[in-house]
């Protein structure tokens, strides 16, 4: 695939043609199939799709922490170094202090054996060779800008003497400890309570805005992504199927999928009519079906599209992969 | 603080236990069928040497006072003279802990260490050679008979290649000052390294042969553990901050994964210190359990009272510490 077709831009985090196989005992899981996506500075991309699309192992994949049974190919350029070449030793320097994660469940994803100050304070003794003393200051700022109050004593608190809302607030904590310029969240506000989630979103472009940061917002919810994201990729199976700006999205949504994910939103202007859905499942990927991988629920789709894969296509500057334009 | 109000709590909670114990033990001279007192003697005794011992051991006083005195003298360190030997009960156990202790340390230490560290690597190469012949280990290890492995160990380490001792604690002729009892320890005291040395040669074999089923406990519950606690988020989170794989596993993940491993350990130190009976015997260790087995073999009953006793308390006190030791570990059981 050409990288032009990709928006313009010095893009500080560029993804090419990431293929993603998971081999098991009886099958092999093609979980990522040539997906490229870039990221620039300050910017928001929005990774959006159904479960199962191959979102997260995307994700999972730029981090270096697919596990060992997964096959990796393509690149992952990030300041002119591919970062799927390095060695774990190189990588580990990069991870949570260049790049850095948050994750869905801010219930299980902090360590319970261990209170926030000391997890907070291994970042920094990682990353900066600090510890002790010289960071208790730095950790009780970072509290107190993701919004704990009383920090000072809330550090000595172990995570389930905290609510959702607030682990959540550690993590990001946690992330941004060392200022990184890509930020990676994966459903960070899935788990949390609706009043909680916009905070959360709200802290995030905060603390995107003072550092500049490239977040890549990994979610199935198109709320969120209309909230915070500038360019969005849309996955299927695999395949990223469209990919533009957010306003194109949402105004002019070319794929069928899109079409297909933005009418499950429920309105309150569309009084009492019965939530629309996409028929059909997502395939498994072990058995991916030919052509188009959404030709099966596709309501208009073409005699070739179950021969044919389409490829990904400029249509009037945008992105899109579908025969309908052609 | 937190911790200080659970150990107080838990203590109360042991009260109910001792006392229970105490009961059961008590009676133990009342379950031997028939008259204890014919059974300790046989029958060819005056009646007047039947009368003393009766007077001896209480037997003509109404149960519960006899309990009371009993329990009462218990608590005190004081459970009877022994007939065997007509020393006090206390000073025969006193005299044969430090055998079993040393015993019971280095095996105990033997297996955490090397339990702990198998149990982790099995982990961590899953379903790799190293996990194979971990797995492979442990089930040899819980497998064989612990009588067996010491014959054996004896066999092959003491007479085919004579490197090792056959039996006992010290070689005939050495006399090392005692202090605590403990051989290694008063070597060192004495500052005789060819003592120590002595005495570690003759405490590898039974401590190895005592180690071994704890050992593959250990590894086995260690390597499960483990794997349950990998596979969590937070370890995730911990890779994604850019830990490193070893610190990863023996610190983020361990911590974790300790506390399946501890009460094995806990429920292992308190069995071993319940005497060792099988290699106390095997390699004539003079130990708790070898005194035990000497008492039921002559009807010591004081004796046997006094060492279940103080075996049940032993036990009793390390639940106590494996419970604290909990506490530690996981802070959410610490502010319950």
């Amino acid at each position: 695939m050409e990288r032009g077709l990709l928006l313009p831009g010095s893009p500080l985090l560029e993804v090419n043609n990431l293929r993603v196989e998971f081999t098991t005992d009886r099958s092999k899981i093609l979980a990522v199939d040539g997906v490229d996506i870039s990221l620039e500075r300050g910017k928001t991309l929005g990774l959006v799709g159904e479960s199962g699309c191959g979102k997260s192992v995307t994700a999972l994949a730029v981090m270096g922490l697919l596990p060992r049974h997964a096959s990796i190919s393509g690149e992952v350029i990030f300041k002119d170094r591919n970062l799927l070449k390095l060695r774990r030793g190189e990588i580990v320097k990069i991870r949570g202090n260049q790049i850095s994660m948050i994750f869905q469940e801010p219930m299980t994803s902090l360590n319970p054996v261990f209170n926030i100050e000391y997890q907070l304070a291994e970042v920094f003794k990682l990353h900066r060779g600090k510890s002790g003393k010289e960071v208790r200051s730095e950790i009780v700022d970072l509290l107190r800008t993701v919004g704990i109050p009383n920090p000072e004593r809330r550090m000595k608190d172990y995570p389930h003497q905290l609510s959702g809302g607030m682990r959540q607030r550690v993590m990001i904590a946690m992330a941004m400890a060392c200022e990184p310029d890509i930020l990676i969240a994966d459903e960070p506000t899935t788990a949390l309570d609706v009043t909680i989630q916009a905070q959360i979103l709200e802290l995030m472009k905060e603390l995107q805005r003072i550092h500049d940061t490239g977040l890549l917002m990994i979610t199935h919810d198109l709320g969120v992504i209309a909230q915070v994201a500038e360019n969005v990729a849309v996955m299927y199976a695999g395949h990223i199927m469209e990919y533009s700006g957010v306003r194109d999205i949402f105004s002019d949504p070319l794929h069928p999928y899109t079409r297909g994910l933005l009418n499950t939103i429920p309105r309150i202007s569309k009084k009492r009519t019965r939530l629309e859905e996409i028929k059909g499942t997502v395939p498994h990927m072990s058995n991916v079906p030919p052509g188009c991988r959404f030709h099966e629920r596709c309501s208009e789709r073409l005699a070739r599209c179950s021969e044919e894969t389409p490829p990904l296509s400029n249509v009037n500057g945008r992105t899109v992969r579908c025969w309908l334009y052609k | 603080m937190a911790l200080y109000k659970y150990f107080i709590k838990r203590l109360a909670l042991t009260l109910p236990t001792l006392i229970g114990v105490s009961i059961i033990v008590f009676l133990l001279i009342h379950m031997i069928p028939g008259d204890p007192v014919d059974i300790m003697l046989g029958d060819r005794v005056t009646d007047a040497s039947r009368l003393a011992l009766e007077e001896r051991l209480g037997l003509n006083q109404p149960l519960h006072i006899q309990y009371w005195n009993w329990f009462s003298n218990a608590v005190k360190g004081d459970f009877g003279i022994s007939i065997r030997s007509n020393q006090p009960v206390i000073e025969e156990i006193m005299s044969r802990l430090p055998a079993t202790v040393e015993l019971t340390v280095v095996a105990l230490f033997i297996a955490v260490v090397f339990g702990i560290i198998f149990g982790v690597s099995a982990a961590r190469y899953r379903n790799t050679t190293i996990d194979y012949s971990m797995i492979g280990f442990s089930l040899l290890g819980v497998s064989i008979p612990i009588f067996w492995l010491g014959m054996m160990l004896i066999f092959f380490f003491s007479v085919i290649l004579g490197w090792l001792p056959v039996s006992g604690r010290l070689a005939m002729g050495i006399a090392i000052p005692q202090v605590t009892g403990l051989y290694l320890v008063d070597a060192l005291f004495a500052g005789n390294i060819s003592y120590f040395w002595d005495a570690l040669k003759h405490l590898a074999l039974p401590a190895f042969s005592l180690a071994t089923v704890s050992l593959a406990l250990i590894v086995r519950v260690t390597r499960s553990s483990m794997l349950d606690v990998l596979s969590e988020d937070y370890i995730r989170t911990a890779r994604a901050k850019g830990v490193r794989e070893n610190k990863v596993v023996f610190t983020h993940a361990l911590k974790n994964a300790m506390i399946p491993v501890v009460t094995v350990i806990g429920l292992q130190l308190a069995k071993l210190m319940g005497g060792a009976i099988l290699t106390e015997t095997v390699f004539s260790w003079p130990g708790i359990g070898r005194l035990l087995v000497t008492a039921i073999s002559v009807r010591d009953y004081p004796v046997v009272q006094g060492v279940v006793f103080f075996v049940a308390f032993a036990f009793i006190a390390i639940n106590i510490v494996v419970d604290l030791f909990y506490a530690y570990l996981d802070p959410r059981i610490r502010y319950e």
